[in-house]
């Protein structure tokens, strides 16, 4: 373990200061959300709330106690196929998640209790999906718990019973490739919004919005632009650009804020000369509307598969709303949330070769090295990018964003491939490829803590494996993080000094949370691999060969 | 491959085939791999009821050691599996393909097929995108990497 103190705020006491920041920033969104994002006793959403911070404000659990966590109970979604992966949300003591294969469940959050469980009947058919068995995670809101399925479905229940309220059909996986959903739809206002997975997969894809209330259709907004000039021919009926991950709802601004998925094929650039929007773009979407007010491509005609899925953190600085956002190419963009202009941008990951430089004042790439045709070459990152799509964490407190992060690389070569016969299995357009070690270096893995504005570490904790598990932060001073061993640990804030961790048996990829039922707090872990990433990676990574499959949501609190 | 493309089961169309692999079976008789034992490897799933028809339908040694299947296999293989199981079958979640010997050529096709679902792992199916054909040319490219393995091990032993 390597510990590098260069930089620490002040922390001690700045709750309060913290709480004030908090308020201040619910204040305007109160009138609009659905749920009481201002309860420090719930989790209302997948990243808690609207700002992607993963940061619980409880405080029962501290650096002194934290040594005496326990678990409390545990709950089995009773199938482990590809793991747990979701974040649970917590509302007013009742934990609700999704299992494998869309299994969906209310817990009592106090005893483990189930209070009821919805077992989606799905299409056979889903046996041939690449992405398949996993989903990120429900979104309770408005009386329903919302979630996509695995063929093609948003469906809505009852919060209070678990029965089915509606169940609207927006796929054929049986002809769209990729067209099944993995992460929880996103509430905003009355609409209910979801993207499909496939970046990956010889498809067009589109946002759906539904009418929260009813299932029924409300807009959908494509994400292969309708432009010859950013896609010539016939390009864009392949070209990719699902949005796989949930993005965020800005009730401030009444925005939709969410990252789409890389162009199709994703390494060959040849028949998609453009810029190929709106692939690996920040979308800002009116969700009445779904009218698009602002948007910035991060990586114009990308051919690396960068994709801009991941989580936004919101953050006001000198009164300015920014975005801060990593890319999988590894450079973080921090963006006006009101313009889509970018003020800075600084490189996340330690080994990068597809541009010389990302400009910090414009976001422009500069000095691309592309892949090519008959000739292998190294790029770094790679397609798993300097981070998987589990978020990390920002604390108020430290104004310290915490992350997982890993190094290592890919081969790869343009090779032709025909759409027509790409079916469910990965368009990438390649001749070669594999991963690699970072040229004349080791494959690596971290968790750090960073200034999101600047770039600035404060302090790193190296991993044996990737980290793939989503981070929490409390008010408690208190770093979670789930490895690849299963071990969660808890981490000081301030300093990464370790105080505690438990053996959960199986590598964490899905969320940390926490939340408070009958006045005590507790930690709550989707644990349980699951996974592609470890099969992808574990060429580079052979300790991955031993990783087990499980799936079990466990919560911890004071003895 | 020329007489097997004249009477393939693969050339009717699909809800044909099954019927069409069972009598093709009869009719051409079953075609043993003289130069491998048939010993089936653990961990190759083995979904009911497809062994006995693909059985019959197996190319013979002689076609997947072929360098234009095997070439072919590879193109695909990297396109389509490589991001799972990386080029040389050395990633995924199961032992090395190199380090596997006397692989049954059916079983691979088979789990390629009917996809697998073991603990929790989940390979999907793809014999309704990839034909039967291109799929017993991956097969030839990773007994082609398996069998590497078997000579490798067979020098160590000094044969």
């Amino acid at each position: 373990m390597v510990l590098k103190k260069k930089r620490m705020t002040g922390v001690k006491g700045s709750l309060a200061a913290a709480m004030a920041l908090l308020c201040s920033q619910l204040v305007g969104g109160a009138a609009v959300a659905a749920e009481p994002v201002d309860n420090p006793a719930n989790w209302a959403e997948y990243h808690r709330d609207y700002r992607g911070w993963r940061y619980s404000p409880l405080q029962q659990i501290t650096t002194s106690n934290v040594k005496k966590l326990k678990v409390a109970w545990i709950h089995q979604p009773g199938d482990i196929t590809q793991g747990l992966q979701a974040t649970p949300i917590i509302l007013d003591g009742v934990v609700y998640y999704i299992g494998p294969n869309n299994r969906v469940f209310a817990v009592d959050g106090a005893t483990g209790k189930e209070i009821w469980h919805y077992y989606t009947e799905l299409d056979p058919a889903v046996s041939t999906i690449l992405f398949n068995g996993y989903n990120r995670g429900v979104t309770v809101g408005n009386g329903k718990v919302f979630f996509g399925t695995l063929d093609g479905r948003l469906i809505a229940l009852d919060q209070k019973t678990g029965k089915k309220v509606w169940d609207t059909k927006l796929t054929d996986i049986k002809k769209c490739n990729g067209c099944n959903f993995t992460s929880p739809p996103v509430l905003a206002g009355d609409v209910i919004i979801a993207g499909p997975t496939g970046g990956d997969l010889a498809q067009r894809g589109r946002l759906y919005a539904l009418n929260a209330a009813t299932g029924e259709k409300a807009w959908n907004f494509e994400l292969i632009k309708d432009d010859p000039k950013s896609w010539p021919g016939t390009s864009g009926e392949h070209g990719g650009g699902g949005a796989w991950l949930p993005g965020q709802y800005d009730p401030k601004h009444d925005l939709f804020i969410v990252g789409t998925s890389n162009a199709a094929p994703d390494f060959d650039g040849t028949e998609r000369q453009g810029d190929n929007l709106y692939s690996a773009t920040v979308l800002a979407i009116e969700p009445k509307t779904g009218k698009l007010r602002w948007y910035h491509q991060e990586v114009p005609h990308d051919v690396w598969d960068y994709d801009s899925a991941y989580e936004f953190l919101f953050i006001n600085k000198d009164k300015q709303d920014l975005l801060v956002h990593l890319n999988k190419g590894g450079y973080v963009s921090v963006i006006d949330n009101t313009s889509g202009k970018v003020v800075n941008t600084w490189k996340f990951a330690q080994n990068t070769n597809w541009v010389d430089k990302v400009d910090a004042k414009t976001g422009e790439l500069i000095g691309r090295n592309e892949p090519e045709v008959g000739k292998t070459k190294i790029f770094c990152p790679s397609v798993l990018g300097a981070r998987s799509w589990n978020a990390g964490a920002y604390s108020p407190k430290t104004k310290l964003w915490y992350t997982n992060a890993h190094e290592f690389c890919e081969q790869a070569a343009v090779g032709k491939q025909d759409p027509k016969t790409a079916g469910n299995g990965p368009y990438f357009g390649v001749a070669d490829f594999g991963f690699v070690p970072p040229p004349g270096g080791k494959v690596s893995a971290r968790l750090e803590a960073v200034d999101p504005l600047t770039g600035k570490l404060a302090w790193s904790v190296d991993y044996a494996l990737p980290g793939l598990g989503g981070v929490l932060v409390t008010g408690g001073d208190l770093v979670f993080n789930g490895d690849s061993n299963g071990l969660i640990h808890a981490y000081n804030a301030a300093n990464g000094k370790e105080l505690w961790n438990f053996n959960a048996g199986s590598g964490i990829r899905g969320g940390i949370a926490s939340y408070s039922a009958g006045g005590k707090q507790y930690i709550i872990a989707a644990t349980g691999f699951g996974s592609l990433f470890p099969g992808f990676a574990s060429g580079v990574f052979p300790a991955f060969k031993e990783a087990k499959g499980a799936a079990a949501l466990i919560a911890f609190t004071l003895e | 491959m020329k007489i097997m493309k004249s009477i393939s089961p693969f050339n009717f169309p699909r809800a044909w085939r099954v019927a069409a692999i069972a009598a093709w079976g009869v009719f051409a008789g079953p075609q043993v791999w003289a130069d491998e034992p048939h010993i089936a490897d653990e961990a190759v799933a083995k979904p009911a009821g497809v062994a006995a028809v693909v059985a019959s339908a197996i190319p013979s040694a002689k076609d997947l050691a072929r360098p234009d299947w095997i070439d072919g296999g590879r193109a695909r293989f990297i396109q389509t599996c490589a991001y799972c199981h990386g080029r040389e079958g050395e990633a995924g979640k199961t032992p090395p393909f190199r380090s596997h010997a006397n692989w049954d050529p059916k079983d691979i096709f088979e789990t390629i097929s009917n996809g697998r679902k073991r603990g929790g792992n989940v390979m999907p199916t793809w014999k309704d995108a990839i034909p039967p054909e291109d799929i017993w040319k991956i097969v030839a490219y990773i007994k082609f990497l398996a069998a590497d393995a078997d000579q490798a091990a067979a020098k160590e032993r000094g044969g």
